[in-house]
C-alpha cells in the first residue's frame, strides 16, 4: 500500500506482517456481523434488480443509446453489466465497516490504538483492507451470479482486463483514503452524522454508481470527470467495458494516479493535525 | 376512549418534548446535521433527475410526476420518523437490559415511552425533503389540487407513515424474542428507499404483486400517486385498492400493534 | 392500621419452559426445531401476608427466585398459577392501574432522564403519574429539605454522584405517593454517610407515611436498621417469614465472647465448660455459647478466673452469618454471596 512516510528496511516485514494481522482482525470481525452483512449482500441484489428494470424501461425498445464523453453508443447489454460491476464495487468498496475511528473514538479505545507500535493512521487503512477483503467473496458471488443471468459479460478484451485490474487497485486506494478522510472528521467536529451523510451523496452521485457518467448532464460528466470519486467506480468499469479505450484509459488512469497523491498528502496533513489535537491537547 | 386517546397525545408531547430537550444537549450545529439528512435521501431522487435529464421520463412518467411520487414516499418516511424512528433502533438491547421492565412498571403505554426515549433532530430533513418535492412536483403537474386532492395527499403520506411503522413495529415486537431486529428493521429501510422512487409498473408483474401484497411497499406512495395523477389504469390491481391506500395504512398499524401487544404477553409469560 | 394486608400472595407458583438443548453434531439445529421443553421451576407455592406499613426484607441467594416473584408483584411477570393481589388489584391484569399505586426503585438503573435536569425527571413523573400541583409541590418540597437535594436539583442527572442519583430516584418514586414501594439494592456502591442518609429516608417514610415498603438488598445493616420482618426464599420457595431476632434465635442460637489472652500462642488452649471453640483467630479465640444454658456473666467470670486476659467482647450472631449457615444447610454451592 502507498505511505509517503520511508520505512527502515529491517522494519519491513514486521510492518507487513503487523498490517496483515490487523486487516484479519478487521475482516473477521465483519464475520461477526454476518446477520447485517448477509442482509446487506441482499439489498444489493435487490439494488442491482431495481436499477436494471429502471434502465430496461427507460431504453424501451432501443438497442443502444448515445453516451457522452466520446464513449459511443452504450448498448442495453452495456448498461445492464455497468448496473451490475458498478453497484457490487461501491458495496465492496464503500461497505460499512466494523472498523472506524469514529467509533474507536466513541468507545474511548483510541488511546490505547495510539499507544500501539504501529501507526494509527496505517491501522485504519489496514482496517479498511481487511473489511474489504470480507466483502470480496460476496461481491464475487454476486457477480457470478450477475454473470449466470446474463448480465454480466466478459471483459471487452485483454487491454481492457488489464486496464481494469489497474484502475480497481487505484480505486481501492482512494476509497480507502477518502473513507479514512472522512472517518477523520470525528476528531473536530460534532456533526459527523451530517457530514458523513453528505459524503454519502456525494460519493454516490458523483462516483457513478448510480449513474454512469456517460449519461450525465455535461456539466456535471465534467465536474464528475475530475473530482477523485470516479475513479472508484465508474473508471474501472469503463474500462472493463471497454467504453474508455487508448488515450482515454491512460488519462482516467493518470487522473487517478494523481488523486492518489493528493489524497495521500492531505491524509497525512489530516493526520499530523489530529495527533497533534489527540496528543497534545487531549482531544 | 377519547379521554383514553387525548391522555396518551398529552403524554406523547410531554415524553417528546423531554427527549428534544434532552437532545438539545448536545451541541451540534443542527444546520449541518439537517443538511446531511436532506442529502442522503436525496441522493434517490438525483438519480431520477439525471435519468430523467437524458431519456425525459421513467416508465412513462415526467420529472414533476416523479418528484410527487418521491416527494410522497420521502414524506411519509418523515411522518413515520418523526413519530417513531426509535423503532429502528436496538431494541432488544432494551428489553434485555431491564428498560423495556421499567416502562412495564409505570402507568403509560410501554410503546410510547418506548418510541420517546430519544429524538434524532436528522428526521426533520426527510419531512422537509419530501415537502419540498411534493411541492416542487405538485406545482409543476397539470392537476386541479383542489382541497379533496390535498386532503388525499395527507391522508397518503400519513397512511405511508403508517405502514413503515407496521413493518418497523412488526420487526421490532421479535426482540421480545430476543431476535436482534436492528439488521431486518436497516433492511426493511433500505429496501424501501431502493425501491420506493419509482413507478411500479417498470418491474415485471409479479415483482410488483409482491410489492403490494407480500411487501406493501405500494401502498405507501405508488398507489397514492397513481391516484393523484390519474394513471390509475396502469395498475396490475384494481384502482379501488389503489384509492384506499390510506386506510390500508391504518388497518396494517392495527395489526402490528396487536402483534406488538401480543409479543409483550408473550413476554410477560416466559421471561426471556 | 388496617388488618387487611395491602399484598396477599398465596401458591404463587412460575415455571419456565425451555426449549431442551441438545449437544452434539446437529446440536444447535435440534434445539431450535424440537418441540420438547424442559420444566424450570423458579417460584413454587410461595404465600405471605403483608399489611400496610411493613417494611419488609425479601432474601434469598442468587437465582432462589427473589426478582421473579418481584417482577409477578410489579405486574410485569404472569405467574403460572396462583394469585396475586396489590391493593386489591391483580398486577398483570390491571397493570397500569397498579403501576399508579407501586413505586419501584431499582439500584443500578435509574429511572431518571439522564440528560436533563434532576427537577425535569421529577416533572415528567408528575405528568405521568398526573400528580395534582398543589401534593406535587409538597412532596417535592419534603422530599427536596429531607434528602437535601436542593444543591444538585438543576443538574443533569448524568452528572450526579451515586449517592445524589439515588436520593433522586426515591424522590421520583415517592412523589405520587405510592402505597408500596418495591426497593432493589437502594444503597448498594453507596458511602457510609449516603447510605444512612437513605435509611433514614426510607425508615421517615414508613412511620410516618405508613408506605409498605419491599425491601431487596445484600446490604445487612439495611436489614438490621430497616426491617420488621424478613421473608427468606431460596430454591423457589419460602423458608422463613419473620422477625429478625425469632430467625436469629433460630438459626443462631448462641452468642460469642471473644478472648485475647495476654500470651497470644495460648488462646488456642483457651476452654471453658459449656461453651464451644467456635474459632481461633489472630490470638483470639471465639468461645460460642448458648444463653439460654449458660449465662453471658458466667462465662466471662469462667474466662477470667482462668486466663490472663488483655482483651475481651461479647459478639452477637450478626445477620451475615446467620444467612451464610441457613443457606449453606440447605446445600448451596455458593454462599460466599449471601443474598
Amino acid at each position: 500500500m502507498t505511505s509517503l512516510t520511508p520505512v527502515a528496511p529491517s522494519g519491513i516485514w514486521w510492518r507487513l506482517r503487523a498490517s496483515a494481522a490487523i486487516a484479519r482482525l478487521a475482516g473477521r470481525s465483519m464475520l461477526f456481523y454476518r446477520t447485517s452483512l448477509a442482509i446487506s449482500v441482499i439489498v444489493l441484489l435487490v439494488q442491482i434488480y431495481a436499477l436494471s428494470m429502471v434502465w430496461t424501461s427507460v431504453y424501451a425498445d432501443r438497442g443502444a443509446v448515445p453516451g457522452s464523453g466520446g464513449v459511443g453508443d452504450i448498448s442495453i447489454e452495456m448498461q445492464l453489466a455497468y448496473v451490475s460491476l458498478s453497484v457490487v464495487q461501491f458495496w465492496a468498496l464503500n461497505g460499512w465497516s466494523a472498523y472506524s475511528l469514529q467509533q474507536r473514538v466513541r468507545e474511548g479505545r483510541i488511546g490505547t490504538d495510539l499507544a500501539r507500535p504501529l501507526g494509527l493512521l496505517w491501522q485504519v487503512v489496514m482496517g479498511r483492507v481487511g473489511t474489504i477483503a470480507a466483502c470480496l467473496p460476496f461481491a464475487a458471488a454476486v457477480l457470478v451470479l450477475a454473470t449466470t443471468v446474463g448480465n454480466v459479460s466478459p471483459p471487452a478484451g485483454l487491454g481492457a482486463a488489464a486496464g481494469y485490474l489497474v484502475a480497481l487497485l487505484l480505486a481501492t486506494i482512494i476509497s480507502i483514503q477518502l473513507v479514512v478522510l472522512v472517518d477523520m472528521t470525528s476528531f473536530w467536529t460534532l456533526e459527523v452524522t451530517g457530514i458523513y451523510l453528505s459524503f454519502s451523496l456525494v460519493s454516490r452521485l458523483l462516483s457513478g454508481s448510480l449513474v454512469p457518467l456517460w449519461f450525465m448532464p455535461e456539466w456535471l460528466r465534467v465536474l464528475a470527470g475530475l473530482l477523485p470519486f470516479q475513479a472508484t467506480t465508474f473508471t474501472p468499469v469503463a474500462i472493463y467495458l471497454g467504453t474508455l479505450t487508448g488515450t482515454a484509459v491512460w488519462r482516467a488512469l493518470g487522473i487517478s494516479a494523481v488523486w492518489v497523491i493528493i489524497l495521500g498528502v492531505a491524509l497525512r496533513l489530516s493526520w499530523n493535525r489530529v495527533l497533534n489535537r489527540v496528543v497534545v491537547q487531549g482531544g | 376512549m377519547i379521554t383514553r386517546i387525548r391522555r396518551q397525545a398529552r403524554m406523547y408531547r410531554v415524553l417528546m418534548g423531554a427527549a428534544m430537550r434532552a437532545q438539545g444537549q448536545y451541541r451540534a450545529n443542527l444546520i449541518i446535521e439537517l443538511i446531511g439528512a436532506i442529502a442522503y435521501q436525496g441522493a434517490g431522487f438525483a438519480f431520477v433527475w439525471v435519468v430523467v435529464d437524458r431519456f425525459g421520463q421513467i416508465g412513462g412518467w415526467g420529472l414533476a410526476e416523479l418528484a410527487l411520487l418521491y416527494g410522497l414516499r420521502l414524506g411519509a418516511h418523515g411522518v413515520f420518523t418523526s413519530l417513531f424512528a426509535q423503532l429502528m433502533g436496538p431494541i432488544s438491547d432494551v428489553v434485555r437490559e431491564g428498560e423495556f421492565d421499567r416502562y412495564l412498571t409505570r402507568p403509560v403505554n410501554p410503546l410510547l415511552q418506548l418510541v420517546t426515549r430519544r429524538f434524532n433532530l436528522t428526521v426533520v430533513g426527510d419531512l422537509v425533503g419530501g415537502a419540498a418535492l411534493v411541492v416542487a412536483g405538485a406545482s409543476q403537474i397539470d392537476v386541479a389540487w383542489t382541497a379533496p386532492a390535498v386532503a388525499y395527499l395527507i391522508l397518503a403520506v400519513v397512511g405511508g407513515a403508517f405502514i413503515e411503522a407496521a413493518m418497523h413495529l412488526t420487526a421490532s415486537a421479535l426482540s421480545f424474542r430476543m431476535i436482534t431486529t436492528q439488521a431486518i428493521s436497516s433492511a426493511i429501510d433500505q429496501l424501501l428507499s431502493t425501491l420506493g422512487g419509482y413507478p411500479q409498473k417498470i418491474f415485471p408483474i409479479g415483482f410488483q404483486l409482491g410489492l403490494t401484497f407480500v411487501f406493501p411497499l405500494a401502498f405507501m406512495a405508488y398507489f397514492p400517486a397513481t391516484v393523484l395523477l390519474g394513471r390509475t389504469d396502469e395498475l396490475a390491481v384494481p384502482g379501488w385498492l389503489a384509492v384506499l391506500s390510506p386506510a390500508v395504512g391504518v388497518i396494517l398499524l392495527l395489526a402490528a400493534y396487536g402483534f406488538w401487544r401480543g409479543q409483550i404477553r408473550h413476554y410477560a409469560s416466559t421471561g426471556n | 392500621m388496617s388488618t387487611e394486608p395491602v399484598i396477599r400472595v398465596e401458591n404463587l407458583r412460575k415455571e419456565f419452559r425451555r426449549p431442551k438443548r441438545f449437544n452434539g453434531p446437529l446440536g444447535g439445529l435440534r434445539t431450535l426445531a424440537t418441540r420438547q421443553h424442559t420444566v424450570v421451576p423458579a417460584v413454587v407455592d410461595v404465600s405471605f401476608d403483608i399489611s400496610p406499613g411493613e417494611l419488609v426484607g425479601y432474601l434469598g441467594p442468587n437465582g432462589a427466585g427473589k426478582s421473579t416473584t418481584i417482577k409477578m408483584l410489579t405486574g410485569i411477570m404472569v405467574p403460572t398459577s396462583g394469585t396475586v393481589e396489590v391493593a386489591g388489584l391483580t398486577p398483570w391484569r390491571d397493570r397500569e392501574r397498579n403501576a399508579r399505586g407501586i413505586g419501584v426503585v431499582f439500584g443500578q438503573r435509574s429511572q431518571l432522564w439522564w440528560d436533563l435536569p434532576v427537577i425535569e425527571s421529577f416533572r415528567l413523573v408528575k405528568a405521568m403519574y398526573e400528580i395534582p400541583t398543589p401534593r406535587f409541590d409538597t412532596n417535592l418540597a419534603m422530599f427536596t429539605e429531607l434528602l437535601d437535594m436542593g444543591g444538585f436539583m438543576a443538574t443533569p442527572v448524568r452528572q450526579l454522584s451515586l449517592g445524589q442519583r439515588m436520593r433522586a430516584d426515591l424522590a421520583a418514586a415517592m412523589l405520587y405517593e405510592p402505597a408500596v414501594l418495591y426497593l432493589d439494592e437502594p444503597t448498594i456502591g453507596l458511602d457510609v454517610l449516603a447510605k444512612e442518609a437513605i435509611r433514614t429516608f426510607l425508615a421517615e417514610l414508613n412511620t410516618t407515611r405508613g408506605t409498605t415498603v419491599i425491601l431487596t438488598t445484600h446490604d445487612m445493616d439495611d436489614l438490621e436498621r430497616l426491617a420488621s420482618r424478613l421473608i427468606l426464599i431460596d430454591h423457589g420457595s419460602v423458608v422463613y417469614d419473620g422477625d429478625l431476632t425469632t430467625l436469629k434465635n433460630r438459626y443462631a442460637p448462641y452468642r460469642e465472647v471473644v478472648v485475647q489472652p495476654t500470651d497470644p500462642a495460648l488462646a488456642e488452649q483457651i476452654q471453658i465448660g459449656g461453651t464451644q471453640q467456635a474459632r481461633v483467630t489472630d490470638g483470639k479465640a471465639w468461645l460460642r455459647f448458648n444463653p439460654e444454658v449458660i449465662g453471658v456473666a458466667e462465662v466471662i467470670g469462667a474466662v477470667l478466673a482462668d486466663y490472663q486476659v488483655s482483651d475481651l467482647s461479647i459478639v452477637d450472631p450478626d445477620l451475615e452469618g446467620v444467612l451464610r449457615q441457613i443457606y449453606a444447610q440447605r446445600g448451596n454451592d455458593d454462599v460466599s454471596d449471601i443474598s
